[in-house]
């Protein structure tokens, strides 16, 4: 025995560690990856940030230090980008988030009924439609003269508009795109988190006579606070990088009346011909990216959802 | 209670048919003519296939899509393979750090996309990688893997160790584990993955659009080159954005609920 035990010891040991090796290299290739394809393009980034750089010609990049942030925070447009993206995301957030939530409840309240999964399933298609091709078709049928909107709008008897072109009207034309591709993804979180609440809390509710607006007020929302503020974050992230949509339909005009803060990078790279400045540009992004990343994170993982933890 | 909640059958209707009705107004538009006097009306409809025929015929759209496939093909494979590996051995947990590595790769999966691509731009075009297959499969790969890389992780989790422990005890490496009992027993988990994995490289426009110029533009890339804001042919537009969308619809209905797990993951527990 006194003999024996050291041997186990060992023997249980070194598999483990083996294993351990084994896996760390199993991780390696990825990681590895990820590092080229995403870590050194944004050191790049930061590197351009403080350099003066033309995006097509082959000139070495000359040091300007934080002269490329001086320039953008002295221009209107910049400001104006930043503001335009935060306005697009709050409102499209706005609308999606109670469209959503108001839909998941009648669905949630119906789901004993026949056709509900069809309901879902049609709901979900917009998800699946590429984003450009999302701001295309809405393209057509925004169209002044003989777009479908007007065509029905002039029958109801609603005010016709040119709605990409009016300065007033684009930055929310391109919303209800958002507005209407991503409402399902709000609709489809907020289901499945009704569906996972305890149904006995609902019993209950019902036996006391709680009508279904109370039911909701004070047992749903409660409940799921913290799943909506995931969505309400993952839909933020997303709008503050929307980009498909703006090209296929404005490419930032009337003016730059929905140039945003993505659709000002991509001009000043590839328009503006200034590597340097839409570095700048993009490090004012990430900034921004990085504070809503965190917060999600510290959300997610209260919830035991990053990497699936809590074994 | 039921009786109160019918009413909401009317609205629900209305916001359904709301949603899908710009999908049904794109796929109706496609077997239209609109070249003939008169039909760009909305109210006229004589159907016709020619915007297919010749979406074919003069955009050379058929190879664009080849393009597409091979692209969105050629990282959706390369992505599942090295997330596998990736992704086991973060839910085995055999050492430390794993946990900061999913909040990394979590992190990587959200940087927007607009932040990368001029720094990819310079750096394929120093290597001559611009519009080749090679330069656009491994940008997609810098957002397919953060993606796949926290399914997967969650995914296996849910496999009991005692599944790998006994294949260990049989003498199985790892890698045999792993492909041998961990990836078929997280089957519908793997495909859920392999699906909005290929969906999202599928639909990808940004990087196209701005690091390939001519042999490797992808056929979400020519549908917004073709709606120019002089003359649009919206017929032969429809008809591309259709055969786009259509293989995406059938796997929706073939996968209803598939799809419906994989979309609210990481949001909602599986």
């Amino acid at each position: 025995m006194a003999v024996a035990a050291p041997t186990i010891k060992r023997k249980q040991a070194r598999p483990f560690r083996k294993e351990r090796n084994q896996h760390l290299l199993m991780l390696t290739p990825a990681l590895v990856l990820l590092i080229l394809l995403v870590i050194v393009p944004v050191i790049y980034l930061f590197f351009f940030g403080f350099h003066r750089q033309n995006t097509f010609r082959n000139e070495p990049a000359e040091w300007v230090g934080g002269g490329n942030f001086t320039y953008l925070f002295g221009q209107p447009n910049f400001i104006d980008s930043i503001f335009k993206t935060l306005q697009l995301a709050g409102v499209a957030i706005a609308i999606e988030m109670t469209l959503g939530f108001v839909l998941a409840a009648v669905v949630f309240r119906l789901s004993s009924l026949r056709g509900m999964g069809l309901v879902r399933t049609l709901l979900t298609t917009p998800i699946l439609l590429a984003p450009i091709v999302a701001a295309l078709m809405w393209r057509y049928m925004y169209q002044a003269n003989f777009g479908v909107i007007n065509f029905i709008f002039g029958k109801i008897g609603l005010p016709q508009e040119a709605w990409l072109a009016n300065p007033d009207l684009a930055l929310w034309s391109v919303a209800v795109i958002d507005v209407w591709q991503w409402t399902p993804f709000v609709f489809l979180v907020v289901l499945a988190g009704m569906y996972g609440l305890p149904k006995t809390v609902y019993e209950a509710a019902d036996l006391d006579g709680t009508n279904t607006i109370r039911q909701i007020v004070f047992i749903t929302v409660p409940l799921l606070w913290r799943l909506l503020l995931v969505v309400l974050l993952l839909r933020l992230i997303d709008l503050i990088r929307f980009f498909d949509v703006i090209v296929g339909t404005t490419q930032g005009g009337p003016g730059t009346r929905t140039q945003t803060l993505p659709v000002f990078i991509w001009v000043s790279a590839f328009q503006g011909f200034s590597a340097g400045d839409s570095a700048a540009a993009s490090i004012v992004l990430l900034g921004m990216a990085a504070i809503i990343i965190t917060l999600l994170i510290k959300f997610m993982a209260r919830r035991g959802l990053v990497g699936a933890s809590r074994r | 209670m039921r009786r109160t909640s019918r009413i909401w059958l009317l609205p629900l209707g209305l916001v359904v048919m709301a949603w899908i009705f710009p999908i049904l107004w794109t796929a109706v538009t496609s077997f239209k003519n609109l070249e003939k006097p008169g039909t760009l009306r909305p109210d006229t409809f004589t159907p016709t296939f020619d915007n297919y025929v010749q979406v074919f015929a003069e955009r050379d759209f058929g190879n664009l899509l080849k393009n597409s496939i091979l692209v969105a093909g050629g990282a959706t494979i390369a992505t599942m393979f090295l997330a596998c590996m990736a992704s086991y051995a973060l839910s085995r947990r055999r050492f430390r750090g794993g946990e900061t590595v999913n909040s990394w790769v979590l992190s990587l999966r959200m940087i927007p996309p607009i932040v990368v691509v001029v720094p990819f731009f310079l750096m394929l075009d120093t290597v001559n990688f611009l519009d080749t297959y090679h330069g656009l499969f491994l940008v997609y790969l810098s957002f397919s893997l953060p993606f796949a890389i926290f399914m997967l992780t969650g995914f296996f989790s849910e496999i009991p160790l005692s599944l790998d422990e006994a294949a260990s005890a049989d003498g199985a490496g790892p890698m045999k584990t792993l492909f041998r009992i961990v990836v078929p027993s997280a089957r519908s988990g793997i495909a859920v993955t392999t699906i909005f994995t290929f969906i999202f490289a599928w639909n990808e426009f940004l990087f196209a659009f701005l690091l390939t110029r001519d042999k490797w533009v992808t056929a979400p890339v020519l549908l917004a080159a073709t709606a120019t804001p002089f003359q649009t042919d919206w017929g032969r537009l429809t008809a591309g954005g259709i055969m786009l969308f259509l293989p995406l619809l059938i796997i929706v209905f073939v996968l209803q609920r598939e799809i419906a797990r994989g979309m609210t993951f990481g949001a909602v527990k599986g």
